[in-house]
């Protein structure tokens, strides 16, 4: 077995031990609201989709560094969601709040 | 989620405190303040580090207890037993904590166990269609990450992780120079029948500098040239590690007066200089 052999089949068994990446993901696209980009600022943010005022329609609920959600209203489609501005979610009628420090 | 099986939509979170939070949903929508999720003997639940808001410094338990710092939380039924277990994160490791009451009476176990040594537990979600449960989860570096469940319906099992986009698809194409960490939610963004990623993550921007004049690029050398003066000096210390903590304990040493310069000059001369400015954006990706 030459060189080259023995270099192909230690590539492939590194290959086969290591994380294997999928293939069946589109391309990442940034989530707007209105022409803005959506950003949280500093840090990362966790999101999640839910139909949160009961339209039928999926919102965008984003989490805060401050610890506030802001909540998304999707003004487009379910299969085109738009967002334009948000509001805070509220708890006992004030910014619903997760204390942070 | 429904935490407390009333019929009413509840919002979990955890933050920066290390503490779990719910905030329970009303008939109407809204929801009640966040309070602290505690386990069944009334102890708040934790991964062994966390904020105390009355000294304002972070406290960690003995090592033993320690796991890290709560800081995504997540209920979900991992034993299949019809109520919600919870699921809690640090930046490394995945906690479980067992529901050992019932769905409308939760009552927590007093121990944390360890589910997966990964970066947060994001989504439970059967995501490769074979009627098993299955978790996403981000990456502490970026990217997004699938973990098979090849165990079964109650006692789940995880093998390796295949990653379902890299850390370097989250960069920004216009200025972007780096993607930090990455969190997410499975939903059908588009209605089209397949589970997509929504995805938050930490986008590292490169700050663009604006045209200086020619007294500002003056400026700016001067700073530049003492920061490098104060630089060789501070080597000088670091090559005497006995001197420089020595030096480090006096408020009026040399060092500490030249440490204190150096951080007044940077605070100028940092406009001078391009670096990286962090953004939380959110991102979805399709699934094909």
């Amino acid at each position: 077995m030459n060189r080259i052999n023995i270099i192909v089949i230690l590539i492939l068994m590194l290959c086969i031990n290591s994380i294997t990446i999928s293939q069946n993901m589109g391309d990442p696209f940034l989530v707007k609201s209105g022409v803005d980009v959506i950003d949280c600022q500093t840090l990362n943010s966790a999101a999640l989709c839910a139909d949160y005022d009961g339209d039928g329609l999926q919102d965008l609920i984003v989490g805060t560094i401050r610890g506030n959600f802001k909540f998304y209203k999707n003004i487009g489609t379910a299969s085109v969601p738009v967002y334009d501005g948000f509001t805070l979610i509220q708890a006992n009628g004030k910014d619903a709040l997760i204390k942070n420090w | 989620m429904d935490l407390n099986g009333d019929g009413n939509i509840d919002l979990l979170s955890a933050g920066y405190s290390g503490f779990n939070y719910v905030l329970y949903g009303n008939n109407d929508g809204s929801f009640n303040e966040a309070i602290i999720i505690k386990d069944k003997s009334g102890a708040d639940i934790t991964l062994g580090r966390f904020y105390n808001f009355k000294t304002r410094k972070y406290i960690t338990l003995g090592k033993e207890e320690n796991e890290g710092r709560s800081n995504f939380v997540k209920a979900h039924d991992w034993d299949n037993d019809g109520d919600f277990d919870l699921i809690i994160s640090a930046d490394s490791v995945v906690k479980l904590r067992i529901n050992e009451g019932t769905k409308k009476n939760p009552e927590f176990s007093t121990r944390n166990i360890e589910i997966l040594p990964v970066h947060y537990a994001d989504a439970m979600i059967d995501w490769d269609g074979d009627g098993l449960w299955d978790i996403l989860c981000g990456s502490k570096k970026g990217g997004v990450y699938f973990y098979k469940n090849t165990g079964k319906l109650g006692s789940p099992s995880f093998g390796k992780a295949e990653c379902l986009l890299k850390s370097s698809e989250f960069i920004n194409k216009n200025f972007g120079i780096g993607s930090g960490i990455t969190q997410l939610a499975v939903a059908d963004y588009n209605n089209d029948g397949k589970l997509d990623l929504i995805i938050g993550n930490q986008n590292m921007v490169d700050k663009p500098l604006p045209e200086f004049s020619a007294d500002q690029i003056k400026r700016r050398d001067i700073l530049k040239t003492r920061l490098d003066e104060i630089k060789k000096m501070f080597a000088v210390y670091r090559s005497d590690r006995e001197k420089m903590k020595e030096a480090r304990n006096n408020k009026n040493s040399e060092y500490s007066k030249l440490r204190k310069e150096s951080a007044e000059i940077y605070k100028e001369y940092r406009k001078f200089i391009p670096g990286p400015k962090m953004h939380g954006n959110i991102w979805v990706s399709l699934r094909k």
